[in-house]
């Protein structure tokens, strides 16, 4: 099976381990991926929230080049990139003079209808059944909770994925890899997203609380499919240990990651020393089994 | 998002608040806390430049903008080892067509 790949900035340089672990994993179940030619940045945050003209352009280049390459779908793992993606073509079908505009600005005409995946959706393509079937380890030391953020499943108009305050899409893949999930209250609040770098302030303290509420709900791990989200719940623990002395590391893994872990990849392999946090699922099982 | 899906009257704040945040820029109004603008400014010339975000030059622009120069200092060396952060831009080929989108969609 052969799926479209827009990577987004990220997997190219912060979230470089997305990258390879997400590679690594598609592989693995027999699929591969058709990255888009000549990608640029889906806009980001930046966009969006200064020129909406710039935003819906720079997203639908993309969608553009994915269309005029051939491709049916593709999958963008970064859960930004994915939002900024189908609310673009969602304004676009709702807006005929946004269609028009953007069509104007990248001078094409929009034939057909790319779907965008999330990260999920590229395994529900793949096929759930094929996780199982592949898998080498049960990891049966973790108890996972898992974050969407706020953009994997909002808003529920536009992304018509799951629910969008109680999703458990994710729970259901975890739990293919034989690791419990738990249930807690944070799995859509948000991280802080976009505000990492101007307003640390605010996404040091928005990160803590989602952090402490999945170790309060007895989580031993957190998983997420997203880089902006990793990126503050993972790199930002190094301030929240120096603001709060009492504060203890918690490890936060891409769904790639766990995934390749119980198809039998190693933590090397797939990229999971690049973290801040560090985590190793042995260590971890080890730990545990003496409590 | 989190405001817009939660919203019973199913007001779509977040989009709201874009289009008042986008119509303050071109207005010129004088806002608190300058730091953001000159993130997202900072973000977007990267973008214009390359094709994609260049998270070096990010940074020294908006440290430079806004003088927070000390800021990050013990996350980037250890970014740089791990090559998270790369030292040179990610140059996409058909740089121009990017150049176009902004010039075309640029305020007047």
């Amino acid at each position: 099976m052969k799926v479209g790949y827009f990577p987004g900035c990220s997997q190219t340089g912060t979230a470089r381990e997305y990258d390879i672990s997400l590679r690594k994993v598609v592989e693995n179940l027999g699929a591969s991926f058709d990255e888009v030619k000549d990608w640029s940045c889906c806009g980001a945050t930046s966009a969006h929230v200064t020129n909406h003209k710039l935003a819906s352009a720079l997203a639908m280049r993309n969608v553009m080049l994915a269309e005029q390459q051939g491709l049916d779908d593709m999958v963008a793992p970064c859960a930004a990139c994915y939002n900024r993606l189908v609310s673009s073509q969602y304004e676009m079908k709702k807006h005929p003079e946004v269609k028009q505009e953007v069509e104007s600005v990248l001078e094409t005409k929009f034939q057909k209808d790319l779907k965008v995946m999330n990260l999920i959706e590229l395994f529900m393509k793949i096929g759930l059944e094929k996780i199982t079937e592949n898998r080498k380890e049960e990891l049966k030391s973790l108890n996972v909770a898992c974050y969407y953020g706020c953009l994997l499943v909002r808003p529920a108009e536009i992304t018509k994925f799951d629910d969008a305050e109680q999703p458990t899409s994710m729970e259901k893949l975890v739990e293919l890899t034989g690791a419990k999930t738990v249930d807690w209250n944070s799995k859509v609040e948000c991280c802080g997203a976009a505000h990492s770098i101007a307003r640390r302030d605010i996404v040091v303290e928005l990160s803590k609380k989602i952090i402490d509420d999945a170790k309060r709900h007895g989580a031993n791990v957190m998983v997420v499919a997203c880089p902006m989200c990793h990126t503050n719940l993972d790199m930002r623990q190094t301030i929240m240990k120096r603001v709060f002395p009492e504060y203890k590391e918690f490890p936060v893994l891409y769904l790639t990651e766990l995934l390749g872990l119980a198809l039998g990849m190693d933590e090397k392999e797939l990229g999971i020393d690049l973290h801040t946090v560090k985590f190793n699922y042995n260590e971890l099982a080890a730990e545990k089994a003496t409590v | 998002m989190t405001c817009s899906s939660r919203c019973p009257q199913e007001f779509d704040l977040a989009k709201f608040m874009d289009a008042v945040r986008e119509t303050a820029i071109e207005k010129g109004v004088k806002v608190k806390d300058k730091d953001i603008i000159t993130f997202h400014k900072a973000f977007l010339n990267q973008i214009k430049s390359f094709g994609r975000a260049y998270e070096v030059g990010l940074v020294a622009e908006y440290k430079l903008k806004t003088m927070h120069l000390f800021d990050d200092v013990d996350s980037s060396p250890g970014m740089l080892l791990k090559g998270k952060l790369k030292v040179l831009p990610h140059n996409i080929k058909d740089k121009e067509s990017v150049k176009k989108i902004f010039k075309k969609t640029a305020k007047k």
